[in-house]
Parts: C-alpha cells; sequence; structure tokens
C-alpha cells in the first residue's frame, strides 16, 4: 500500500491530532462536569482541558495554514511546469509569473534562460547555415568520407555525379565512383595519407559518373577527426575543359614538331639541292674565264680584222659579267649558309647553368682586344649580376652585340663600349651601350630579322647577327631588345634579360 | 714506274656539272687514274654486284669509292651502309664528297664507316682545291687489293 505523500500526510495527521484532542477533552470535561464527583479534581483537570484543547486548535490552525501554502504553491508551481513544458515544444513563451516571490523568480528565470537558448540555437543555426550554404556554392564537388561510406557530398557533386539525387550517393562506397585506372594513384594516396595524416596534393583521376559516362577531375584530399571519429575530406575539380585544351595543346605541339621536321628537311634540302647549282655556276664561270683567257691571247696576237676591236669590246665586259655572277653566287651561298646555321642553332642542344656574366664579357672583350687597341676604343664592364643561361649561347649573343658595336662604330669619335647590368625580381637584364653610328627608331623594328642589314655597304657580313643574338637569347627564355640611348646620346643601348642565377633566389 | 697499278675511281653523281667539274681538276693534277662515274647509287651497285653490261667490278684492282649523298634511287649514305657491310666490298675506301656540311650527315658517314668526307664548297678555288688535295692524298694512300 502506498502512502500518500509527506506533504498531505502531515497536514493529515495535525488535523487528526487537533480534532482528536478537542473531541476527547470536550467529552472528558462534560463527563467531569455532569458527574460532580471531584470537583478540585476536576478544577485541575479544567485548566489542563483548556491547554489541550487550545493546543487541538493550533494543531487545526496549522493544517489550515499547511493547505492553504500547499495549494498556492502547488497552483504556481504547475504553471511554472506547464509554461516550462510549453516552451520546450517551441511555442513563444507565456508571461511569466507575477509577483516578487521566488516562484515567480523562478519563473522568470526559466523564461529568460529559455529566451537566451532560443536565441543561442537560432544563432547556431544560422551559422551552420552559413557554412552549408557556403559548401553548397563550392563550385566543386565537396565529398566527406567516413569508415568506406559517402557522408556528405554537396549540389555541385550531385550534378556533375549526375546523380538523381543527393540521396542516391550519400551512404555508398566511393571508390566504386574511380576509375580502375585510376584506382591504384588513388590508394597509394590514401595509404600514404593514413601514415602521415597529412593532407595530400592534387592528382589527376577518372571518375564513372552516375550514367556511367566518365569525368576528368582533378582531387586534393585532408583527413580530420571530429564527435563522429576520423573522417577524410576530398574536394574535386572538373577539369574536363584543361584536359581538352591540354590535348588540344599536345596535337598542337605534334603539329608544330612535324612542321618543324619539315622545315628542317626543307633547310638540309635547300643546303644541298640549292648548293648544287651553285657549285656549277661558279665552276663553269671559271672555265669560262679560263677560257676566255685563252681566247683573249690568241685575240691579241691574231691579225684577223675586227680581232683588236673584238677584244676591247669583251675584255672588259666578259670578266665583268663573270664578277657578277661570282659575287651573286657567293651571295646566295652566303644566305643558305645563314638559313643553315639558324636552323642548327634552333636544333642544338641548351644546358642551362648559373653563369658569372662578368667574366664571360671579359673573355669576349679580350678575345677582341687586339682590334680594340687598334681603334683606340674604350671598353667598361661593370660588375654584372649573374644569370641562369647556357654559355655557349649566351656567349654568342653578347658576342655577336660587341661585334656589332665594333663593326657599326662612328668614324667621328672613339669607340666606347659599356656593359652594365641589374637585377630585377627573377631576371637579370644586361646592357650594352656604345657610341657608334647608332639606329633610327624607325628603323629598329627591322633589325632582328633575318638577312636584314641596315647598312649593306659597311663591313661584310649576311644580316645574321642580332637574328642569331636573339634567336640564342629566347632559346634560353630570355628577351632582346635595342632601345634609343637616352638624353639623345648617340650610339645604341641593346639590353638581354635572362633568368636569374638560381643560387641567387 | 709505279708498282701498284693506277687507283680506279668509281664516282656516284647525280649531277652532271660536278663531275665533269671533278674530272676537270683531277685531270690538271696530271695524276694517272682511271674515272669511272655513275649517276646514281643504284648505277654504282649494280656495278659492284656485277649487273652492268661490259665494265664490272674486279676485287683484285685497287678501287675508290667516291660518293654523293643526295642522289636519286639509292642514295650515298645506302651504298655506303651496304659497301661497309658487305665482306667483299668493306675493304674498300669510301669517301663522301657532298655539298652538305650538315654535322649529322658527317656523323651519319663516319658511324657507317665512311673513310673520309669532303664537303664540296661552293667557291670555286676552295672546291678545286679539295678535290686537288683529295687526289694527291689517293696518290700517296695505299689501297688495299685482294690477292
Amino acid at each position: 500500500m502506498k502512502l500518500p505523500p509527506l506533504r498531505i500526510f502531515i497536514p493529515l495527521l495535525l488535523l487528526a491530532f487537533g480534532f482528536g484532542l478537542i473531541v476527547f477533552n470536550y467529552k472528558l470535561f462534560t463527563r467531569f462536569g455532569q458527574d460532580g464527583v471531584e470537583t478540585r479534581i476536576a478544577a485541575n483537570d479544567l485548566a489542563r482541558q483548556q491547554f489541550v484543547i487550545s493546543l487541538g486548535f493550533l494543531g487545526l490552525a496549522c493544517a489550515g495554514l499547511w493547505f492553504g501554502l500547499n495549494w498556492s504553491i502547488t497552483r504556481r508551481a504547475n504553471r511554472i511546469i506547464a509554461d516550462t513544458r510549453l516552451m520546450d515544444t517551441g511555442q513563444p513563451p507565456p508571461p511569466p509569473l507575477g509577483g516578487s516571490d521566488e516562484l515567480a523568480q523562478i519563473s522568470r528565470a526559466f523564461r529568460d534562460a529559455h529566451l537566451r537558448l532560443t536565441e543561442q540555437d537560432r544563432v547556431l543555426r544560422m551559422r551552420e547555415e552559413r557554412y552549408r550554404n557556403i559548401i553548397e556554392t563550392i563550385p566543386s564537388m565537396v565529398c566527406v568520407n567516413r569508415n568506406g561510406k559517402l557522408e556528405l557530398i554537396n549540389d555541385y557533386g550531385v550534378r556533375l555525379m549526375r546523380a538523381d539525387s543527393r540521396e542516391d550517393l550519400l551512404g555508398t562506397d566511393p571508390f566504386l565512383f574511380i576509375h580502375p585506372d585510376s584506382l591504384p594513384a588513388v590508394k597509394e594516396r590514401l595509404r600514404a595519407m593514413r601514415a602521415t595524416n597529412q593532407p595530400v596534393g592534387t592528382l589527376e583521376e577518372k571518375l564513372i559518373r552516375c550514367d556511367g559516362t566518365l569525368v576528368d577531375v582533378e582531387a586534393v584530399a585532408a583527413p580530420f577527426t571530429d564527435d563522429q571519429g576520423s573522417a577524410l575530406l576530398v574536394i574535386f575539380n572538373d577539369i574536363t575543359a584543361r584536359k581538352a585544351a591540354e590535348s588540344r595543346r599536345e596535337a598542337l605541339a605534334v603539329e608544330l614538331a612535324e612542321k618543324n621536321r619539315e622545315l628542317e628537311t626543307l633547310i638540309y634540302v635547300a643546303s644541298h639541292d640549292l648548293r648544287s647549282p651553285l657549285v656549277n655556276i661558279q665552276g663553269f664561270s671559271r672555265m669560262i674565264e679560263r677560257d676566255w683567257k685563252l681566247i683573249d691571247s690568241a685575240l691579241s696576237q691574231s691579225d684577223l680584222p675586227g680581232a683588236a676591236a673584238l677584244r676591247e669590246k669583251v675584255g672588259v665586259s666578259t670578266p665583268k659579267a663573270l664578277g657578277f655572277i661570282s659575287a651573286g653566287v657567293m651571295r646566295l651561298d652566303g644566305l643558305l649558309e645563314g638559313l643553315l646555321r639558324m636552323s642548327r642553332l634552333g636544333r642544338q642542344a641548351i644546358q642551362p647553368r648559373d653563369l658569372d656574366t662578368t667574366t664571360l664579357v671579359n673573355d669576349i672583350l679580350r678575345s677582341q682586344h687586339f682590334q680594340i687597341q687598334q681603334l683606340g676604343a674604350t671598353t667598361r664592364v661593370d660588375p654584372l649580376p649573374r644569370c641562369h643561361a647556357d654559355p655557349t649561347m649566351l656567349n654568342q649573343a653578347l658576342g655577336n652585340l660587341l661585334d656589332n658595336a665594333i663593326k657599326y662604330r662612328s668614324p667621328d669619335r672613339p669607340l666606347d663600349i659599356h656593359v652594365s647590368g641589374r637585377r630585377q625580381e627573377d631576371v637579370v637584364i644586361y646592357e650594352v651601350a656604345d657610341n657608334g653610328l647608332g639606329i633610327a627608331p624607325e628603323h629598329q623594328q627591322k633589325i632582328f630579322e633575318i638577312f636584314h642589314r641596315l647598312n649593306p655597304s659597311l663591313g661584310e657580313g649576311q644580316g645574321l647577327g642580332l637574328t642569331i643574338a636573339q634567336r640564342c637569347v629566347e632559346r634560353m627564355g630570355g628577351r632582346i631588345a635595342v632601345l634609343s640611348r637616352p638624353d639623345d646620346q648617340p650610339g645604341c643601348l641593346f639590353t638581354i634579360t635572362l633568368p636569374r642565377a638560381r643560387q641567387d633566389t | 714506274m709505279r708498282k701498284q697499278p693506277s687507283i680506279t675511281l668509281l664516282m656516284a653523281e647525280d649531277d652532271d656539272g660536278h663531275a665533269l667539274l671533278v674530272e676537270d681538276i683531277l685531270a690538271g693534277t696530271g695524276l694517272p687514274y682511271r674515272l669511272i662515274r655513275f649517276s646514281d647509287g643504284q648505277e654504282i651497285m649494280d656495278f659492284l654486284e656485277g649487273r652492268r653490261p661490259g665494265e664490272n667490278y674486279e676485287p683484285h684492282l685497287p678501287c675508290v669509292l667516291l660518293l654523293d649523298i643526295r642522289m636519286p634511287k639509292v642514295d650515298g649514305l645506302e651504298v655506303l651502309r651496304r659497301v661497309k657491310e658487305n665482306p667483299d666490298w668493306r675493304l674498300i675506301p669510301v669517301h663522301m664528297l657532298t655539298t652538305t656540311d650538315d654535322p649529322r650527315d658527317v656523323a651519319r658517314c663516319h658511324e657507317l664507316g665512311c673513310n673520309s668526307y669532303i664537303h664540296k664548297p661552293v667557291d670555286y678555288a676552295k672546291f678545286s682545291e679539295s678535290i686537288r688535295r683529295l687526289g694527291l692524298f689517293l696518290e700517296v694512300s695505299k689501297v688495299p687489293v685482294r690477292l
């Protein structure tokens, strides 16, 4: 049998006790009084009875007070309980209990706590929503894999994989989507990542989409741990466009290599087949010259009429004509030779390394020392920054610039050559300046053209020096340019820009 | 006079002019050569293999090959390769005589076992000097013969 709760039991006990005392004593009092047997004792009893009855009434009052208090507390407490339950269901909180007693304070405290928690909850939800939005907005496929199952995938991923819904993908084995060709690399990478617990860089993979088509992707992955344990974040980027561009570029490279081979064959054929007739023209001109000399000497001794006149007529024109033929042939041969040199330069292997350019320039100048001294020229070479280049190619380029400075000097003033250089971020820039004839700005465009000579009358040459210099510099990943000298100084200024020495970076 | 019979020059040259010039220059040296000219690699191979009516290769006579590289039908490189691969012919000295001075050709010919590589310059003075020196060189060089 279950006892009633204490809060009911105690006032009931008090009530029973009060009533019991009053009723029992009243009965006692009336019996003694009526009988009148022992009035002395009865007087004493009366005082005692009065005390006990008062005690009974006090008990009753206590019980009443208890009931009253209990009723008011229970009512308000129940209200608090109901309000709290209501708030728990997510309804807007009702107004708190009035008054300033403890229960009212509890009610207000509950309400405040509820409001604060609701606000915190709202902020958390908003924050989560924001992160979710970010992940959904990322234009890459974002996946979380846990225990060999796909746990999260964003919208972009669902679209990239051509799935009907996200649910089709969640919970599946991510390996199912990796093309067999890519599987070994992916597994190897997973092993490496497990060993180091560090993110891994990009890996190109092929994925099989839900519709069976393939897509080229580039993946990065990073392991992480949360309250659910360890998981793997993988981000895939669609590289279809890049792959297409790459294959186009490869096709172009193949085509270009093919064209280059064609060009080389052409130049090779030119060197032989075009030269062969030149050997004949030159050789047989000499034969004609030789024969003509015989005719000439025969004519000089001949008494035939008109012999002297004939000799006078062809005596000058024939050697002159033969001279032109010979010069023309030699010029053509020179041009063919130039073409050949250019073509060989193109296929010569380059071996770039860190170079001490100051020594290189000084060595070139030393080899031209005699000529420089003869001309009374001055050369100044500043300490030059080191560069990363092929020594033969750079030697050729700088050598050609210095040759030109000497060749195209001005007759009006002693030649002065100044070589300087500076470093600028990842490159070094060398300057070769002279005070020679210079190049008018309107001609500066043409000077790098093959076989182009600004002053064909000046010295010998095939118009190749600057073309070769440019080819050399460009093959080393550099640039060559001609600038006008500042402040209207005479002469020209060439700059060569090259990658700077690796050790200096 | 000379104990060794005069050398026979077997020249494969597709350009008539070149052949004439070479003949002319060699004649100018006054050296006693017998020169047989072929217009392409096929003709010289036919000669070596005895498939030409009239003249044919006689193994006991000293001879030297002068080969141009670019020729119709069979080119000089191919003739050189076949000659050096054949045990009957591989002792025959082979001199390349060509207008190309491409280093790759020079290397290729030496790989195949040519005995020298002579460039025919366009400049006639240099050309005739080269041929003249070749003649003088052949004059003093001993040519292996089959006994």
